[in-house]
């Protein structure tokens, strides 16, 4: 019985020394660029991870873009991989670090294409090299300029947070910081979610209103969920805020928010203003390996020193 | 005369027949076909499957006109994604795209998505059946195709089984070991020789390979498979009991799970089952515990095959949904086979001094 004890009781010494650090627990979301704009914002994207390569999607959008940001979320980053994107047939290089990852290798390639897109149909195609990844989606925020519209406040918050059991982290927060006037005619936000799993019960608040349940749940594609939701009725008069809850999943990586909304007078002139990206986190050696080599090794040398 | 007159057909038919030539071609789902089986859909899935249709024009002229038709088969949702051709609408069960011209050689595509139904009781086939009429300077023609598909149960009541079985699997260890005694046989400094040798795979090598499984490419899984067999090897031959490749593997799924925080808990008598079938070999060896390095081999080649085997054929699609193409699976089950071959025999030597420093 003793023994057993003893056998457990090293079993649950591993537990004690995780953090779940993988990669990293990633970017918590935050506020890339956010403005005001007569005009609009587009979110579009898909579809899933497919291992297509290239891994094409299509855009159409308005004409006069301020400002555009595209988003690559792959599966399983590893020293030596990169991405290959091409807007149009012309190649913007290739990319070899990730500007975010998190956890097992979950990464996005984050790319300002402002000055890459043409109005109308645009077709973004990604090849890559990842011997067991692929991407994920191929995600476009585009802020557009539209004098005959009304004007728009918008802030696009992006990150990569590994949201997960084993590390505890149990919700996510992007508070999109400033004053709205009362009177709002529309309100979007976007939200993408990278390795949802349907049945595992997330849940997606806005101002602390439940906008969904299990909104991760794959179905834009596989481990993929882009959304918008009407929040018009939930602006609130400062700092708005999306709340995202694990809940049920055992991991979920919130990677976009994106909230539009549309004044019905305007509130002063047009800008754009963009924020210092934020650096992400380097990878760090779990401290569970780490304790289980030295466990490990100390075992070891007793065996052996017992021996003689 | 009978012969001037059937040369004067040919010359008359032929340009007809070899002008208007339409062929028209389906991928679905549209994944990689390298990984993914080809034509199969799986009911239940939460998402989409996009399917891409092709046509070519085979002729040597241009085709004008040209409205082709799908008609999805299961009543499936359709929803037609963002993509460069413009003029494809959906209706009911029906996908209908417009194309103005198609020069000779050419080719057009567009995509659409199917919902696979929720639930089907038994696998059935489906047919998208594609229609195109089209114009050519003889005239209107039209040509069909037909793509047929497999649409599979959702693996739920697979699953509910596999769960059931993964139960009993368990519950038929637990009666073994105490049946038999066989906890006690281990004594404490083999049940912490066990505890860490599932730590070093279930955390530091499994950290390992996944942090660096590119580093080999497509052979990125020997960094796991190779070290899992050295290390169940060193076990066998250091811990020389019944059921320690049970024991072993049951520990390296329950430090994972607590580490990593893998979610198989529903699923650890398949697992175990990893370490069982290595188990039953020592005994059909009369209890050769990797003490020649023939059998190292065959242990370890057998326990990386397996795993790999139930990773491909059994849990993908049971538990993910996803079918792999045969092929590109089975060719994982060998590089893993070849993972155990190699850690069966680097094992075998690396045991021997081992055990020799140990003991």
């Amino acid at each position: 019985m003793k023994k057993i004890a003893l056998f457990i009781s090293i079993l649950l010494l591993v537990p004690l020394a995780s953090a779940g650090e993988w990669r990293g627990d990633g970017t918590p979301l935050y506020t890339i660029a956010e403005g005001r704009i007569h005009g609009g914002v587009y979110v579009g994207g898909g579809h899933g991870l497919t291992y297509e390569d290239p891994y094409v999607e299509y855009f159409d959008l308005p004409g006069n873009i301020e400002y555009a940001r595209l988003y690559v979320p792959v599966w399983n980053y590893n020293e030596g991989d990169w991405i290959e994107v091409s807007i149009n047939g012309k190649s913007l290089g290739r990319s070899s670090e990730p500007d975010y990852v998190a956890a097992w290798g979950i990464c996005d390639y984050v790319l300002n294409v402002t000055d890459e897109l043409s109005p109308g149909m645009n077709t973004v195609s990604v090849t890559y090299h990842n011997t067991n990844g692929a991407p994920y989606s191929i995600v476009l925020v585009a802020v557009y300029n539209d004098t005959t519209m009304p004007q728009t406040r918008f802030w696009i918050a992006e990150g990569n947070h590994a949201l997960s059991q084993t590390s505890k982290i149990d919700h996510a927060e992007v508070i999109f910081k400033g004053d709205i006037p009362k009177g709002t005619t529309n309100a979007t936000l976007w939200s993408m979610i990278i390795a949802g799993n349907e049945g595992e019960i997330d849940k997606l608040y806005f101002n602390s209103n439940l906008l969904g349940e299990d909104v991760g749940r794959r179905k834009s594609g596989a481990y993929f969920d882009l959304d918008s939701w009407d929040v018009t009725e939930f602006v609130g008069t400062a700092n708005n805020s999306v709340w995202f809850e694990r809940g049920g999943e055992t991991y979920i990586h919130p990677f976009n928010a994106v909230l539009s909304i549309e004044f019905m007078e305007d509130q002063g002139d047009d800008y754009i203003e963009i924020h210092p990206m934020a650096e992400s986190e380097g990878e760090n050696l779990p401290r569970a390996v780490v304790m289980v080599l030295v466990v490990s090794m100390i075992f070891l040398i007793y065996r052996v020193r017992s021996k003689k | 005369m009978k012969l001037i007159a059937i040369l004067v057909l040919l010359i008359f038919f032929l340009p007809q027949l070899a002008a208007a030539e339409l062929e028209i071609g389906m991928d679905i789902p549209l994944k990689n076909k390298e990984i993914y089986q080809e034509n199969r859909l799986v009911a239940g899935v939460s998402w989409y499957e996009r399917g891409q249709v092709v046509l070519t024009n085979t002729g040597d002229e241009k085709l004008h006109n040209i409205l082709v038709s799908v008609d999805v088969p299961l009543q499936m949702d359709i929803e037609i994604p963002v993509q460069a051709m413009k003029n494809i609408s959906a209706d009911n069960n029906n996908v209908t795209a417009r194309i103005g011209e198609l020069g000779p050689g050419e080719s057009i595509s567009f995509i659409f998505s199917v919902k696979p139904p929720e639930s089907i009781e038994f696998k059935k086939k489906g047919s998208f059946a594609i229609s195109a009429s089209y114009e050519d300077g003889t005239g209107t023609h039209s040509t069909s195709y037909t793509h047929v598909v497999e649409v599979v149960p959702p693996p739920s009541w697979i699953t509910y089984g596999t769960v059931l079985a993964s139960i009993c699997i368990i519950l038929l260890a637990f009666l073994v070991a105490w049946k038999f005694n066989v906890l006690e046989a281990f004594t404490t400094i083999d049940l912490v020789t066990i505890a860490l040798l599932a730590g070093l795979i279930g955390v530091v090598f499994r950290w390992f390979w996944q942090t660096f499984n590119d580093l080999l490419g497509p052979l990125g899984g020997l960094l796991f498979t190779i070290p899992t067999a050295v290390l169940m090897i060193i076990a066998l031959q250091i811990v020389r009991k019944p059921g320690t490749a049970t024991l072993l593997f049951t520990v390296v799924e329950l430090v994972a799970l607590v580490v990593w925080g893998s979610n198989i808990t529903v699923w650890m008598g398949w697992y175990m089952t990893e370490g069982i079938i290595v188990d039953i070999l020592v005994l059909l060896f009369r209890k050769d515990y990797a003490d020649r390095r023939s059998t190292a081999i065959i242990y370890a080649v057998a326990r990386s095959a397996y795993a790999y085997w139930m990773f491909y054929f059994f849990f993908a699609p049971a538990v993910w949904k996803v079918y792999y193409a045969p092929w590109y699976a089975w060719g994982e089950v060998g590089i893993a086979a070849i993972g155990g071959l190699i850690g069966g025999a680097i094992g075998y030597s690396i045991a021997k001094k081992v055990r020799g420093a140990m003991m």
